[in-house]
């Protein structure tokens, strides 16, 4: 049976707001968790329920491995950080399969795992990129302020996106 | 008018590289720069930090490669702190790095440098990726993830944990093996190995084809630099570092501790990363080359049997001498994916990879200590210096991008000048400069990852910097 939500966190939270998917995925838990138990050991398990409807993965970067999971759900939200590139503080947009190959190293998009996902397994969920801006990324573990009052709004938008 | 053609990948803040290509009015290359602009606080965030933390805490330097910092951290904090960890530790400790072998070098192969080759520098990029090889192999394509999968599986394992491991500690690891596990990856060995033998005959099938290709591609003289056994052969995890001149005759036998005595560093005003070099030979002449590559040049035979056997036929291919082709790197990568999963074998057929005599907590102060591995891009080095009380004093990092990067901008130069001609500059010529970058297979992302798409932008510009066009991929 194919299941709800998938939500993907990625992105290191020792490098400040590169970290800005993992402390959402700790919200939602919190927020939509049947089990406590889930905060200690989201980053270890792999994809792992929140509830009957969603479940999180977390890592630090896309891998694809995630390709075999993400076939197993309707649909999929990533979440990560971007830099001042994208002017939009919160963006976020409908994503489809394409893979795109990384210039120099190992690196994956969230297009590309739909891409493998679709090829290898037959089926990739319909999904959505929620990015949100990152001001600093130095070896830290904790959002800048800014970060901080935009990862409010992004969990906002997500819990939207789960309700519809 | 002189034109200036730089490749700049976007949306990263850090680690990311810029490739500046200056064309004469003729349209040939006068020289291209790899730029790389790594940011490398790291030292300078760990004084004070205590010794014990740091195979925690160096693992997030990079997101790609986290088992390798993790264990030449703990081997340089087992030198400081003058600990030798029991040999059922230092098992467990080269299972956990053949693992990390496995997955970074097959992920190499399979997704990122294969569809260079397979689907050609020139093929349209829609399907220049790892798709366009599902499309022609999907069992292949499958058995690739899963070859990924079973060496991340290796590292979790043992160390218990997905990311960020907590294994490897001053004096040895601090969780066993128990025979479940050991058993259950065994019997996943022989279909992986399988996998690799795949990928070897793919290349090989591909190398046959393109000679031509492979001998005017970034092919140039230098040293080499390798762990090597007591008999010269291959050593991924411990062992004295070995140097060879560009005929293979050896320069340098040495043990880590003096790595400083062999290796220096020079600095050029357009890259942050130094470029070290053999200190006896000077600048430029001490240039050197780590990585699969160079430890095929620098090491004699390897002792697995498959992997052997591969070897021989490997440096059949220039009379016994070093292999000097850039694009080889993938065919020696292949050799060494191979070497590891036999390596994994050995090392579960070993008995004591099951005992639990793991951590030696006798310390014997030395205050100074050095931890060498090869990573799967290189020899990585990790210096601490250590207070009594155990805080770092100060560190010095040399990773194993780092040790290529004079090889990088060579290859980068090297085959810009063979295969860019200004002013139209096409996607097929920026491709072979991407590719030379990425056939070292370097580890420039410093772990953050921020959104996301890495496309490439190549700015035109004359001399006076005024953009004259732009080509933007992804």
């Amino acid at each position: 049976m194919v299941k709800k939500f998938i939500i993907l966190g990625y992105g290191n939270p020792d490098r400040g707001d590169d970290g800005v998917a993992y402390y959402l995925l700790q919200k939602l838990i919190r927020q939509f968790g049947n089990d406590a138990d889930i905060l200690t050991k989201f980053e270890e398990v792999g994809v792992c329920e929140v509830n009957e409807q969603i479940d999180i993965w977390y890592n630090l970067q896309l891998i694809p491995e995630i390709s075999q999971d993400l076939a197993q759900y309707e649909n999929a939200i990533f979440i990560d950080a971007h830099t001042a590139e994208i002017p939009e503080p919160i963006l976020i947009t409908k994503i489809t399969p394409k893979y795109q190959n990384s210039p120099f190293t190992h690196h994956l998009t969230p297009a590309s795992c739909l891409s493998l996902a679709e090829k290898l397994y037959q089926h990739a969920p319909n999904a959505t990129l929620v990015t949100i801006r990152g001001y600093q990324f130095d070896f830290s573990r904790e959002l800048s302020p800014q970060t901080n009052v935009l990862a409010d709004s992004a969990f906002e938008e997500i819990s939207r996106l789960i309700a519809e | 008018m002189t034109q200036k053609i730089t490749i700049e990948p976007v949306t990263r803040i850090e680690g990311h590289a810029k490739i500046t290509i200056n064309i004469k009015d003729d349209g040939s290359v006068e020289h291209a720069y790899l730029h790389i602009n790594e940011f490398r606080g790291f030292e300078k965030f760990c004084e004070g930090r205590m010794v014990f933390e740091m195979p925690l805490i160096t693992p997030r330097i990079c997101g790609i490669c986290p088992v390798s910092h993790h264990l030449a951290s703990a081997k340089a904090a087992d030198a400081a702190l003058g600990v030798e960890p029991p040999r059922p530790a230092s098992l467990l400790r080269e299972l956990m790095h053949m693992g990390q072998i496995i997955q970074s070098h097959g992920m190499h192969f399979f997704e990122l440098a294969g569809p260079d080759l397979l689907l050609g520098f020139d093929a349209d990029p829609a399907i220049r990726n790892v798709v366009g090889i599902i499309q022609s192999n999907p069992t292949l394509a499958l058995q690739a993830v899963n070859l990924r999968k079973f060496g991340q599986e290796i590292i979790k394992t043992t160390g218990g944990r997905k990311i960020h491991p907590n294994f490897a500690v001053p004096g040895g690891v601090n969780k066993a093996l128990t025979v479940e596990e050991r058993d259950d990856i065994l019997s996943k060995l022989d279909e992986n190995i399988a996998t690799i033998k795949a990928g070897l005959e793919i290349f090989k099938g591909w190398a046959a084809q393109n000679v031509g290709q492979i001998n005017e591609f970034a092919v140039f003289s230098s040293g080499y630099m390798g762990l090597v056994t007591p008999e010269n052969s291959l050593e991924l995890y411990d062992g004295k570092i070995r140097m060879v001149d560009k005929t293979g005759s050896q320069l340098e036998l040495f043990p880590a501790s003096n790595y400083l005595e062999n290796i220096a560093e020079h600095v050029e005003d357009w890259s942050y990363l130094k470029f070290p070099y053999y200190r006896k030979m000077g600048w430029p002449a001490g240039v050197y080359r780590v990585g699969p590559l160079g430890r095929l040049n620098t090491c004699e035979k390897i002792d697995t049997p498959m992997a052997q056997e591969e070897f021989i036929q490997y440096r059949k291919m220039n009379d016994g001498k070093p292999i000097e082709n850039t694009l080889h790197f993938h065919y020696a990568r292949l050799i060494e994916t191979l070497f590891a999963a036999e390596k994994v074998r050995t090392l579960l057929e070993d008995a004591d990879i099951l005992s639990k005599d793991i951590l030696n907590t006798h310390h014997n102060y030395q205050g100074e200590g050095i931890g060498v591995i090869e990573a799967p891009r290189g020899t990585l080095f990790h210096h601490y210096w250590v207070k009594k009380n155990g805080q770092i004093e100060k560190l010095n990092l040399i990773v194993a991008t780092g040790n290529n990067n004079w090889a990088m901008c060579e290859a980068v130069d090297s085959v810009a000048k063979r295969y860019v001609k200004g002013p139209d500059v096409t996607e097929g010529m920026l491709n072979r400069v991407e590719a030379a970058v990425r056939a070292h297979d370097p580890c420039l992302s410093c772990s953050t990852h921020a959104v996301g798409q890495m496309p490439m932008v190549v700015d035109v510009r004359d001399l006076q910097g005024n953009l004259l066009n732009t080509i933007k991929r992804g």
